[in-house]
C-alpha cells in the first residue's frame, strides 16, 4: 500500500500469518494481512467477531500465548517486531507502542487505585519519583476528562464507571506519549451515550501525544466518525483496503457492501430496508481453497469457489479489493440491488427484491 | 469495620452456646461416666455408686448441672474432670502443643502451596507441573496416619543413624525435664516438631496447591493482566505483583475452611507421634464420658476456629478492596 | 471440600453456541422441550471429554475392579478374615500373598474384608450424603426463604467444630458398626453439597433460560427437575466423587483411633494401626492395608480430576 503521505509508515504488517493448535484442530486466525499505519492517520480494521483482527493486534504486540505459530512481519519504524524476545518487546510496550482493550469492566486491576495503575505505567518506563508519577496520573485523568481527577486517581476501578475505566485505559496508553495506539474494540462494551465520550477521550489523547492509531473494530460508524483509512477484515485476511471515504462511498466487496447494508442509517433520506448477510462465518480449521465469503455472496460464480481471490488495486491510488468480481460493484448505488432485503411485514411489496 | 466484628462475635457466642447445649445433652444423657464401675468384676455395691454419683454431682437434674456450668465457663472456669483436677490446667498445657503443631502445619502449607501453585501455574503443562500435580494427588490420597508411620520410619529413624545423633524424634512433643536455656528449648520443640508438621502439612499443602494453581491459571486469563504486560511489565511483575496478588484473595477462605480439617488432623497425628495433648485429651475424655472434659475441648476448639474465620474475613477485605464497605 | 466449584453454565452456554443454524441434526425451536433438548447432546460431549483423559480412565478401570474386587473379593478367596490358621507370622508368599498376621490369620483375607468395609462405607455415604445435600440445597436455593436460613445457620454451625472431632463423640455414643459409621459420617457430609447445590441453584434460577421456560409454561418441579438440576449435575458429580475420597480416610481414621469400625469386624484403618508396631520386622503387616487405602483414594481422586474437566472444559484450550 503506497503511503498517502510523504513519510514511512509508523507501523507496517506484512503477510502476517498466525495459526493456533486447538483440541478440535489448528485454528488459521489470520491467513496472510498486510497493511501500513502512516504517521498521524487512523487505521480502521473492521470485521466481525473471528475475522482475525484482534489476534493480529495481539501478534504485533507479542501478546499471543506461546502455543500460537507466527510468521511474516510487523515492522514498528523500521524495527522488526516479530524475532524481538519478550524483554525487548516489553521496553516498547507502553512506552512507543500503546493498546487498549475492549472491556473496561476487566481491564483494570481489581486490587490496586486506579492512580496506581497509572503510575505504574509511567514508572516502568521512566526513572521518576511516585510524586512525580502521581501528578502525571492526575494530569492524564483529567486530560481523558475524568471530573475531580485529584481524588479520582485514588480510587478502586469497581468504584468507576464503565465510561471511566476505559477512559483510565487510555490514560494508561498514553502515559508516555506513544507513536501508536491500538485500540483493540475499545467501545465494543459500552453504551452508546458512553462510547462517544471514550472515542472523544481517545482523540485528545491520540492529539496530544501526537500518535498514530490503529482502531479495531466491528462497527462502522465508529469507522466512519473515526477513521482515516480503512481495512475490512473476513476469515482472516483483508478483503478491501481504502481511504475511508473509498470504501464506504465505493466499495469493492460484497461484504463491505453487506456490512453497509445491514447498518441502520438514522441519517437516510427516506427509509430503506436492511440487507442482512445471510449465513455465518467459516469455521477457522481446514479451510478450503476458495473465496472465503462465497457461500453468502450473492455475486459467487464457480471462480470464487474455487480459486481464493487476492487483493488488487481497483480504481484510485490506493483502494484494493480482494474479489474476482469487484467490477461488478461499479455503479452499485444500494445494498438492497446486491442483497436481499429484509422482509419485515410478510407480504411481498416487490421493492428492492433481486 | 467495628460493627461487623462485634456482629460477627455476638453471632458467635450464640453458635457456641447453642452447640454447648447440644453437646452437654448428647454426652450426659448417652454416656454414662459410671459405666466402668458398674461393669467391675467382683460387682461393686451400691453403695459405692451412689456415693461416686454424689460426688460427681449427677444426682442433680441436668439443666441444672448445665447452667451450673455454664456459669462457670463465663467466668473462664471449665470446672474439674472426672478426677477432681481443674480442667483448666490441662486443657491449657495440652492446648499449647497442639496449637505449636497446627500452626507450624498451616505455615509450612501455606508457603509450599503458594510455591508451588505459582510454579505449576506459570509451567503449565510441563514436566515440573506434571510432577507437583501428581505429587499432589497422592499426599491428598494419603491418610495421615500412613504418612506419618513412614515419616518416623524413613526420616526420622534412618535419618537419625546416619547424622548419628538423635535430631529428629519420632515421639512427644518436647523431650521430659529438659535442663537447658530458650534456645535449646525451641530447637528441642523444632525437632519434636518435624515429622508431625510434615504429616499433617501434607494433605492442606496438597489440596491448597491445586486450589492455588487453578486459581493462577484463572487469574492469569484476565484481562489486566494482558493490560499488565501491555504496559511493559516484565514476565516476573506480571506474575507476582499482579497475578499473585489476585490469585491469594480466594485462599484466604479455603484455608479458613479447612482450619477445622487440619485441627481434626492434628488429632490423628498426635496419636501417631504419642503426642500428649488436645487428641489425647478428647479421646481419653469420650473414653470416660468426662462431659466437662469434652465441652471444654469442644468450645476451645470453636472459639479458636471462630477467632481465624473472623481473621481470615478481615484479611479477605484488606487484600480485596471491592469487599469493603 | 474445598475444591472450587466448576461452572457448568459454561457448558451450556458452549453446547448453545456449538448449534449453528445450519447444523440438522438438532432442532431448537421455540418449544421448552427445545430447551431441554441441549442436555442430550451435553452429556455425550461430557463422556468424550472424560474420555479423552487417559489417566483418569484409567484410574477408573483401576478403582472399578477394586471395587468390584472388595466387594465380592472376601467371598473368592480361599480363606476367611477370622479364620485361624496353624502358622503365624509368615512373610508374604505364593499361597499367602500378603503373609500371614502374628495370630494366624491370612492378610489378604483380611485387607479384603477391611477394604469391602471401607467401600461400603464410602458409597454408601456418599449416596446418602449427595441424595440429602441435593434435595435440601435444591429446595434452599429455589425457594430460598426460612428453609434457606435454617439451612445457611446449620451448616455455619457445624463448619465451627473440627468434624473428626464430631464423629468421635458420635461413634463413642453410638458405637462402631460400619452402617451407624455411614450415618454418622453422611450427617455431616451432606451440608457442603447442599451449600454448593444452593449456590447453583442461586445462579441458575436467575438465568435468562430459566425465565423462558417459566415464561414457556413449565412450573416449578419441572423447572428443577428438567432445568436446574442438569445443570447442576456436574458440580454434584465431582463433589460426590470428592466425599467418597474424604469418607474413605474419615472412616479410615476413625478405625485406626479405635472409634471406628472395631474387632471382630474390621477396616483397612484399624489393619493399619495394629501393623505398624511391627513396622521394622514384619513390614507387610503395614503396608498392604495402607497402600490400599491410598490406591483406592488416588483413584477416586483422579476420576473426580477427569469429571470435573469433563463438566467443566475451561482449561482444556491449546494444548501445548
Amino acid at each position: 500500500m503506497r503511503p498517502t503521505e510523504p513519510g514511512s509508515p509508523v507501523l507496517a504488517v506484512e503477510d502476517l500469518v498466525v495459526s493456533f493448535p486447538t483440541d478440535d484442530g489448528v485454528v488459521d486466525a489470520v491467513r496472510g494481512v498486510s497493511w501500513e499505519l502512516s504517521p498521524g492517520r487512523v487505521l480502521g480494521v473492521v470485521g466481525e467477531s473471528g475475522s482475525g483482527k484482534s489476534v493480529t493486534a495481539n501478534a504485533i504486540m507479542g501478546l499471543l500465548p506461546a502455543s500460537a505459530t507466527i510468521s511474516g512481519s510487523a515492522r514498528f519504524q523500521g524495527e522488526e517486531l516479530l524475532d524481538q524476545d519478550d524483554r525487548e518487546l516489553a521496553a516498547l510496550r507502553g512506552s512507543r507502542l500503546a493498546m487498549i482493550f475492549q472491556d473496561p469492566m476487566t481491564s483494570l486491576n481489581p486490587v490496586y487505585r486506579v492512580g496506581w495503575q497509572i503510575s505504574e505505567a509511567v514508572r516502568l518506563h521512566d526513572d521518576v519519583s511516585k510524586a512525580d508519577a502521581r501528578g502525571r496520573a492526575i494530569e492524564l485523568l483529567d486530560l481523558v476528562g475524568i471530573p475531580d481527577a485529584s481524588e479520582r486517581v485514588d480510587n478502586y476501578p469497581h468504584e468507576l464507571s464503565g465510561g471511566m475505566r476505559q477512559r483510565v485505559v487510555i490514560a494508561i496508553a498514553m502515559a508516555n506519549e506513544p507513536e501508536v495506539i491500538i485500540a483493540d474494540e475499545p467501545t465494543t462494551a459500552l453504551d452508546v451515550t458512553v462510547q462517544a465520550q471514550v472515542l472523544d477521550a481517545l482523540a485528545t489523547a491520540r492529539e496530544a501525544a501526537h500518535a498514530a492509531m490503529v482502531l479495531i473494530t466491528h462497527d462502522l460508524g465508529v469507522v466512519a466518525g473515526s477513521a482515516d483509512d480503512v481495512v475490512v477484515m473476513y476469515a482472516g485476511r483483508a478483503v478491501e483496503v481504502g481511504s475511508v471515504d473509498d470504501v464506504f462511498y465505493i466499495p469493492r466487496h460484497p461484504y463491505t457492501l453487506g456490512l453497509l447494508g445491514s447498518l441502520p442509517r438514522m441519517d437516510a433520506s427516506e427509509a430503506r430496508r436492511l440487507t442482512p448477510i445471510g449465513g455465518v462465518p467459516p469455521s477457522m480449521i481446514g479451510l478450503a481453497e476458495r473465496c472465503q465469503f462465497a457461500p453468502r455472496c450473492p455475486l459467487a460464480t464457480d471462480i470464487c469457489w474455487t480459486e481464493e481471490p487476492e487483493l488488487e488495486r481497483t480504481e484510485g491510488g490506493t483502494h484494493r479489493s480482494a474479489c474476482h468480481h469487484w467490477r461488478s460493484l461499479r455503479g452499485v448505488e444500494d445494498p438492497s440491488e446486491v442483497f436481499t432485503p429484509v422482509d419485515v411485514h410478510g407480504a411481498d411489496d416487490g421493492a428492492g427484491a433481486r | 469495620m467495628l460493627g461487623f466484628v462485634v456482629r460477627r462475635l455476638v453471632a458467635s457466642a450464640i453458635v457456641l452456646v447453642v452447640s454447648s447445649v447440644l453437646i452437654y445433652f448428647t454426652v450426659t444423657s448417652f454416656g454414662d461416666p459410671l459405666a466402668d464401675l458398674r461393669a467391675r468384676n467382683p460387682p461393686v455395691s451400691q453403695e459405692v455408686i451412689d456415693a461416686r454419683r454424689a460426688e460427681l454431682g449427677l444426682d442433680e437434674p441436668v439443666h441444672e448441672r448445665y447452667l451450673t456450668w455454664l456459669g462457670d465457663v463465663v467466668t473462664g472456669d471449665f470446672g474439674e474432670d472426672l478426677d477432681g483436677q481443674p480442667v483448666n490446667e490441662v486443657l491449657w498445657r495440652r492446648l499449647g502443643r497442639t496449637l505449636r503443631m497446627v500452626t507450624a502445619a498451616i505455615a509450612l502449607s501455606l508457603v509450599a502451596a503458594v510455591a508451588v501453585g505459582v510454579l505449576s501455574a506459570t509451567r503449565q503443562y510441563s514436566k515440573t507441573d506434571y510432577f507437583f500435580t501428581f505429587s499432589g494427588f497422592l499426599f491428598l490420597s494419603m491418610p495421615v496416619f500412613w504418612l506419618g508411620a513412614l515419616l518416623k520410619e524413613f526420616l526420622a529413624v534412618r535419618f537419625n543413624d546416619l547424622v548419628g545423633r538423635r535430631i529428629v524424634f519420632t515421639t512427644g512433643s518436647e523431650s521430659p525435664r529438659l535442663d537447658t536455656d530458650v534456645w535449646g528449648r525451641m530447637a528441642d520443640y523444632a525437632g519434636h516438631l518435624i515429622l508431625p508438621t510434615l504429616a499433617l502439612g501434607a494433605v492442606s499443602y496438597a489440596a491448597w496447591s491445586r486450589y492455588q494453581r487453578n486459581s493462577m491459571l484463572d487469574v492469569m486469563e484476565s484481562d489486566y493482566i494482558k493490560l499488565a504486560r501491555a504496559k511493559g511489565a516484565s514476565r516476573s511483575r506480571v506474575v507476582f505483583r499482579h497475578g499473585l496478588r489476585n490469585a491469594l484473595i480466594p485462599l484466604t477462605t479455603v484455608v479458613a475452611i479447612d482450619f477445622g480439617a487440619v485441627f481434626g488432623g492434628a488429632i490423628i497425628t498426635e496419636q501417631v507421634f504419642g503426642w500428649s495433648a488436645m487428641g489425647s485429651l478428647l479421646i481419653d475424655g469420650l473414653r470416660e464420658y468426662d462431659v466437662n472434659i469434652v465441652l471444654a475441648w469442644m468450645m476451645v476448639t470453636g472459639a479458636i476456629a471462630i477467632a481465624f474465620n473472623l481473621v481470615a474475613d478481615l484479611l479477605y477485605g484488606v487484600l480485596d478492596p471491592r469487599i469493603r464497605q | 471440600m474445598n475444591e472450587p466449584e466448576t461452572r457448568p453454565s459454561d457448558v451450556a452456554a458452549e453446547e448453545l453456541e456449538d448449534r449453528r443454524p445450519s447444523d440438522p441434526g438438532v432442532q431448537p425451536g421455540p418449544t421448552e422441550e427445545g430447551l431441554a433438548v441441549a442436555t442430550r447432546s451435553q452429556r455425550r460431549m461430557i463422556v468424550r471429554r472424560f474420555l479423552q483423559h487417559r489417566l483418569a480412565v484409567i484410574s477408573l478401570v483401576i478403582l472399578v475392579l477394586l471395587i468390584v474386587g472388595s466387594l465380592v473379593g472376601g467371598r473368592l478367596w480361599r480363606y476367611g478374615y477370622a479364620e485361624q490358621l496353624p502358622e503365624f507370622n509368615q512373610s508374604p508368599s505364593w499361597g499367602h500373598p500378603m503373609g500371614i498376621d502374628a495370630i494366624g490369620r491370612d492378610l489378604l483375607a483380611k485387607v479384603l474384608r477391611g477394604a469391602q468395609r471401607s467401600v461400603q462405607v464410602a458409597l454408601l455415604v456418599a449416596l446418602l450424603s449427595t441424595t440429602i445435600g441435593t434435595i435440601v440445597g435444591a429446595v434452599a436455593g429455589y425457594y430460598r426463604g426460612v428453609l434457606d436460613a435454617v439451612l445457611m445457620r446449620v451448616t455455619d454451625l457445624f463448619l465451627v467444630v473440627p468434624q473428626l472431632a464430631v464423629f468421635l463423640l458420635l461413634a463413642r455414643i453410638v458405637g462402631g458398626g460400619w452402617f451407624q459409621l455411614s450415618l454418622i459420617i453422611a450427617a455431616f457430609f451432606w451440608m457442603p453439597i447442599a451449600r454448593i447445590v444452593r449456590a447453583e441453584f442461586l445462579s441458575l434460577r436467575e438465568t435468562e433460560y430459566v425465565d423462558a421456560a417459566r415464561a414457556l409454561g413449565a412450573g416449578d418441579l419441572r423447572i428443577i427437575l428438567r432445568h436446574l438440576i442438569p445443570n447442576a449435575i456436574g458440580s454434584i458429580i465431582v463433589n460426590a466423587s470428592i466425599v467418597v475420597a474424604v469418607a474413605i480416610l474419615a472412616e479410615t481414621s476413625l478405625s485406626y483411633l479405635g472409634l471406628g469400625i472395631a474387632a471382630p469386624d474390621t477396616s483397612l484403618g484399624l489393619l493399619v494401626s495394629e501393623g505398624q508396631s511391627a513396622f521394622e520386622t514384619r513390614p507387610y503387616l503395614f503396608y498392604f492395608p495402607g497402600l490400599l487405602i491410598v490406591l483406592i483414594a488416588l483413584t477416586v481422586n483422579f476420576v473426580g480430576d477427569g469429571l470435573r474437566d469433563a463438566f467443566d472444559p475451561k482449561q482444556s484450550r491449546a494444548r501445548r
